[in-house]
Parts: structure tokens; sequence; C-alpha cells
């Protein structure tokens, strides 16, 4: 057990005048079992005394890594031996201190190649080269095995050992094994310590040195730049891209006055893979500053988190309000244009409508115009035509009068004076001249005064009344009497109207004497006035049973002068021609049905008030 | 005739058939008066205005409404507004029946408003009882 007496660098003896030492042959015959690892833990050198406490040959082992030298036994299946000792010896690397391993079970072969038990006591001692870097492990192992198993026996019989060597020993080993055990304890907590630093879902790294060597960066850290291998090199070496982004400034000066560095939201450019494009990351973060226990700074503790995707996050919120506001935007002028679009629209609309308005009311007065000419042009035409018909009726009656004074002065002569002819002349022939100028005078006149009616009744202002119709037909009738013996009329309730008087009697006047003048002679005669109400127009009906209208005629009866059927009634052909012209200027309509021989119905829709001033010729 | 001077009957009438006419049938009502016969307006207005009728003696006036140059309702409008004229009696003898031109007539100081009847007989009729009435009016002397 010489655990305790390991040292770094252990002197030469220092005092005396020793004689020049082979610290070889000392190293090669000393009793102690010594092995020297590289930090690789290959076997660089041994001594006799590890041959002998290990069986081995020297050449079987030189230059091997220990743990192939000395495999892990049937026993140790679960490798626990082999790493206790791999874990002292990193540690040792990782600590660059002694480290003591009071107790280990480690197998080996013997010669016969089966496995033995063996129990070891061993120390890791840390050798540095003139640079003071470690460069081997020295391993001073013992042997324990018979000690182990005395000190479990004497346990099991319950021995108490007053033994004064057993004692000790029994102490010592004691002793050692809680070291151990506090060692494995800080060894537990350390890796606890390093799980927790390595899986902290923060970024972490310690930069070392004013040049900021990467000593140690957990695993968060390298997701962040691209699962580079960066421990043990500088900053600027591992992550060449983020030169001239500000970092290595911001560090230098952490390094330099010892304050802390926060950033937040800092933007930087680094290589996801070595070689690609650098992306654009957004780190919150922290550069610590480390003392050591002089207050000098010694690294800087780099902590943080990468808010890349919270940022990006932000940016698409920002992105979809600014494309709903640029949206929102677009809406509002879109919403402007149309409605501009509406108004303009709207406006020409309206231009049109008073363009209509123009027009019709142009068009009125053209109408009204060429209405007025109409019936200046049927009176002036009836006057002029009247003038040389008074003439001739006139002259006719001149010729007329003379021509009784001829005869009146023949009859007074003896019938052999007067020649034949001239008896004849003045007897016959001139009356039936005269008869004829004068049938065809009177019957001029009576046209010319028709067509006189008809351009007066046009010309007079139509005076709106409440009227009752029933009353106005009895009278209309009333006057027909003398021409209508025998003619039942049958006055149904008829609706009432307000329109112009005169108008209304002469519509219904001629309407009923038409009825009655064409009855059929072969069966008694049946006037119909009846009627209804429908919504703003009133419809009444003069219905008969007379001899009817051929439908071929049904346009041409409403024309002036034009008549149908047979000729045997007196008449010009004026008097439909005359109804409608007033209902049209009433502002209705007029229409007939017919059959011959069944009879005939005039359908007469007028608006149920007639406005005043309102007129539709 | 209770008048010293007898009325001259100036008659303005276009159609000389309708002219000869009525004389015809004035005489026959036993009128004997001068009738002057003109068949324009102008030429009625001119002889009419001239000072020497104008002034001269009674007069009555047979007015055609229908004429080529000017209407009758004008000179019978330049009668009326006339300081002496105004007074001979003016008879409107045209074919118009029609109520608003009558009237019109009227409020212009026409004195009788006759239609000439198509109708020979009624005419002929009218144009006698016309001279039967002439012969005992009362015309004022002209001033």
């Amino acid at each position: 057990m010489d655990g305790t007496t390991g040292g770094r660098r252990q002197p030469a003896p220092e005092h005396g005048q020793a004689p020049q030492l082979d610290f070889g042959a000392l190293f090669e015959c000393a009793p102690n079992p010594y092995v020297i690892l590289d930090t690789a833990f290959r076997i660089v050198a041994m001594n006799q005394a590890y041959l002998r406490v290990t069986m081995r040959r020297r050449e079987e082992i030189l230059g091997r890594n220990m743990f192939e030298a000395f495999p892990a036994g049937p026993a140790d299946a679960d490798g626990s031996s082999t790493r206790m000792l791999r874990d002292s010896l990193t540690r040792v690397l990782r600590t660059g201190a002694v480290d003591h391993l009071a107790l280990i079970k480690y197998d080996i072969p013997g010669p016969d190649g089966r496995f033995e038990e063996r129990y070891w006591s061993a120390t890791h001692t840390p050798l540095f080269d003139h640079r003071g870097e470690l460069a081997l492990i020295l391993q001073h192992t013992v042997d324990v095995t018979e000690l182990h198993r005395l000190r479990e026996a004497s346990a099991r019989a319950g021995w108490n050992s007053d033994k004064a060597d057993g004692k000790v020993e029994g102490e010592l080993l004691q002793r050692a094994h809680a070291v151990q055990q506090a060692n494995v304890s800080l060894e537990a907590e350390t890796r606890h310590l390093r799980n927790l630093f390595e899986q902290a879902p923060g970024f972490m790294a310690v930069l070392r040195g004013p040049e900021h060597v990467f000593e140690i960066a957990n695993a968060a850290y390298s997701k962040v730049i691209g699962h580079r291998d960066v421990v043990g090199r500088t900053l600027r070496d591992a992550l060449p891209e983020i030169a001239g982004q500000g970092f290595f400034e911001i560090l230098d000066a952490v390094y330099q006055s010892g304050e802390p560095f926060v950033g937040r939201g800092i933007k930087v450019y680094l290589q996801p893979q070595p070689n690609a494009a650098p992306e654009r990351r957004y780190l919150d973060f922290v550069y610590q500053p480390i003392f050591d226990a002089d207050g000098a700074v010694t690294g800087i503790f780099v902590q943080g988190n990468d808010i890349t995707e919270q940022k990006r996050a932000e940016e698409a919120v920002r992105e979809s309000e600014a494309r709903v506001r640029r949206l929102n935007d677009t809406l509002e002028q879109r919403v402007v244009d149309r409605t501009l679009e509406l108004q303009d629209a709207r406006d020409a609309l309206q231009r049109i409508n008073d363009n209509l308005e123009a027009i019709v009311t142009a068009r009125i007065a053209d109408l009204r115009a060429a209405n007025d000419e109409i019936q200046r042009f049927a009176y002036i035409v009836s006057h002029d035509l009247r003038a040389p018909l008074v003439n001739i009726m006139g002259f006719t009656s001149e010729l007329e009068s003379l021509r009784g004074q001829f005869s009146k002065f023949l009859s007074g002569q003896a019938e052999e004076v007067v020649p034949e002819a001239v008896r004849v002349g003045v007897e016959e022939d001139l009356p039936e001249a005269i008869g004829f100028i004068r049938s065809s005078t009177d019957k001029m006149d009576r046209l010319i005064k028709a067509i006189l009616r008809l351009s007066r009744e046009g010309r007079r202002v139509l005076a709106p009344e409440p009227l009752v119709m029933t009353d106005l037909l009895e009278g209309v009738l009333g006057t027909l009497a003398h021409q209508s013996e025998g003619v039942s009329f049958h006055v149904e309730q008829l609706p009432d109207i307000v329109s112009d008087r005169l108008a209304i009697e002469q519509i219904f006047a001629n309407l009923a004497e038409n009825a009655v003048k064409y009855l059929d002679p072969a069966r008694p005669g049946r006037v119909t006035i009846a009627g209804s109400e429908q919504g703003p127009v009133v419809r009444y009906t003069v219905a008969d049973n007379g001899r009817g209208i051929d439908p071929r005629d049904f346009d041409r009866i409403f024309d002036l002068f034009r008549r149908s059927g047979a000729q045997d009634r007196p008449g010009e052909g004026i008097g439909l021609a005359h109804v409608r012209a007033l209902v049209r200027r009433l502002g209705g309509a007029i229409t007939v049905a017919s059959e011959l021989g069944v009879g005939t119905t005039f359908t007469v829709d007028l608006p149920k008030v007639l406005e005043h001033g309102a007129d539709h010729s | 005739m209770p008048n010293a001077k007898p009325v001259t009957i100036i008659m303005v009438e276009d159609d000389e058939g309708h002219a000869r006419l009525i004389e015809k049938n004035i005489r026959r009502a036993g009128v004997c008066n001068e009738i002057r016969h003109f068949t324009s307006g102008t030429a009625a207005i001119e002889h009419l205005f001239d000072p020497a009728v104008r002034d001269a003696g009674p007069l009555l006036v047979l007015l055609d409404l229908n004429l080529p140059d000017m209407s009758g309702t004008h000179i019978l409008g330049l009668l009326k507004g006339d300081e002496t004229l105004k007074r001979p009696p003016v008879v409107v003898l045209t074919t118009t029946d029609d109520q608003r031109e009558i009237q019109r007539c009227y409020d212009l100081g026409c004195n009788v408003y006759i239609t000439k009847p198509v109708e020979y007989e009624t005419f002929a009729q009218a144009i006698r009882q016309l001279g039967l009435f002439l012969s005992v009016m009362q015309v004022p002397e002209a001033l």
C-alpha cells in the first residue's frame, strides 16, 4: 500500500552528494509494481515487479492498450471493474491530479489462461513533460487479494481482531475504502453536473484564456454551431464565420474588463454544416467572466438560448400582420375605388336619366306640337273646305230656283211650242243633276263637320270631376230613347270614376248608339253595360246581341270614315274614331270582341282618377 | 230711314262667290245701300282709314275672318282700337262657328257674329234677316 506516498513530480533526492542514480535500473528493480501508460492508456513501460504480479511477460503487454492487455474476465460481465479503472485514469487526465483506487476487483488470467480472482489497490499518478503538460500516467498497483480474503474471513468468523497488525490493516483498508467512496460520490456528482450541463436546454460553453479556447460545450451549443468539434480549439478557429460579426470583440472586452455581457435577440450568421451557407440565427446569451482565486479572469462562461424559432414565429406574425394590414389597406382602397366606380356609374345613369327626361320632354313637346299642328290643320282644312262648299250649295240653290222659274214658265206654254228636250231637261235632267250635287255636298258637309268636331274635341280642355256612372249612363240612354224602341238596356252596378263628363258621355253615347244601330232585326235587341274596378283602372263593357263585326274589321272600325259590314245604316264612319280619340285622351284604351251573328262587346279601360291637367292626346 | 245720309256697307270677303251670294240676298231683303266689296284685308283697311271714308259718313262693316293676307280679328282689333272707326257696327260673317273665335270677336267689340251656314236656304235666310236688321238699325253719324 503505497497509495499515499504518490506525489507530483517526484523529485530526485535533494540532499547529500548522492552518486549519479540510474533511474531506469531503480524503476526496473523497485519492489513495487509499476506500469506507465500514455494518455491513450497504452502501456509504455513496466517493471519486473509488475510483470511478476500480473503474471505476464514484457513483450506480451508492452505497447498495448491497458484494457486490451487486461480484458475484463468472465466474472466482470457487466464491465464494472474495467469501468472503475478507466474512470480513475480518465479523472487523472481531466484533473491532472493523483487518483486512488483503494480496492478494485480486477481478475486477470493465470499462466493457464484461466481468470483468477484478484483484488488490487492502485494509485494513478500524472507525469508531466517539460512544458508542464500531462504526458504519462504512472500506475502503482498492489495485489491485496490475500488481505481482502483474510478480512472477509475474519468478518465471517466474527473475530474480534485484536491483533495489532490485523487492526492496523483493517483500519487502513477502511480508510482507503472511505476515500474511495468519497471519490466515487464525487465522481457521481461530477457526472451528474456534467449530465446536467450536457443536457441543459440552453446552450453552454466555457472558453478558456485570452484566445477563448473551448474547454467544454454542451449538446445545445453543439446544435447551435452545427455539431462541430470545438473542444480544445480557439473560437476563431472553431467558428471562423462569425468573424466580423462583433462577437470576438465582445468576448475580448468581457475577458479584459471582467464585466459580463448580456445580449438579447442578437443576430448571428452560423454555418449549419462545414462549407454550407451561413444561416441567420437569433440568440439570447450571457458572456459571464470566470475568475480564479485571485480575481483574475481565466475564461468566459457562455450561456444562452437559441431564439431563432421564436424570432421567426414573431417575424411570421409580424409579416402576416403586415400582410393583413396591406390587405386591409388594399381592401379599403378597393372599396374606395369601387365606391368611386359606383358613383361614376350612378352619375352616368343620372346623366342618362336627365338626358332621357330631356329627350322624353322634348319628344312630348314634339308630339304636342305635332298634335297641335294636326288640330290646326284639321281646323283650317275644314274651314277652307267649307268656304267653296258654301258657294257650291249656294249657287246650286240659285240654279234650282232658276229651274223653278223655268218650270213655271214652261208649264204656262202650249206643249207644242216647247220642244220635248227642253221640257225633259228642265223637269227631269236638271232636278236629277241638282239632286246629285246637293246629296254630295250634304255628305261633304257632314264629313267636314265630323273633322271639325274631332279637331275641336282635341282642343277642348279636359275637366275631371267625380261622376256617378250609373246616373250618367241613364242620362245617355235617355237621349237614345226615340231610336231604341223595343231595345232592352241593362245597366249593372257601375264603378264610379273621376273624369271629364262630356268626354265620358260622348264615349258611351256613341257606343250605345252603335249597339242600337247595328242590332239584328231577327231577335229582340239587348244591350248590357257593366263595369268593374281593377286597381287604378276601371273597366266598362258595352255588350250587344247585334249582328256582330267581322274580326278582320276589328282595327278598321276605329279608323276615321271606315265602317264594317253592310252599309245599310246611316253614318260616316266617325263615331268609333271619335270614341277611340276620346278614350286615349283620357289615358285609357278601347278594345272590341265580336262574333258575327252573335254580338259585340266593347271594353273600355279608363284610369279611375283622371288628374287635373293630364292630357294624353 | 232717319239718317240723313244712307249707310255704306263695307264688305271684306275674299271669296267672290260668297260676296255675290251675300249681296244677292241683301238686295233680296230690300236693302239698297251701297255695298263696297274688298277681297283683302289690306285694301279694306286702306279704304276705311282713308279720312275721306273714315270721317265721311255712317258705315257698316261685313267682315269675313278667313282672309288671305291678314286675319279678320286683326282687322277687327284695328277698327275697334280707332277713335272713329270703333263706332260703326261690325258684323262678322264667316264660316267659323268655333266658340272661342266667336268669344274673341265679341271681346274685340264685334257687334254681330253670323256663321255662314252651308245649307244655302239657311244662309240666304240669315242674310235676308241681316238685311232687314240693317234697314231698322241706327248707325252713328260720322263725327
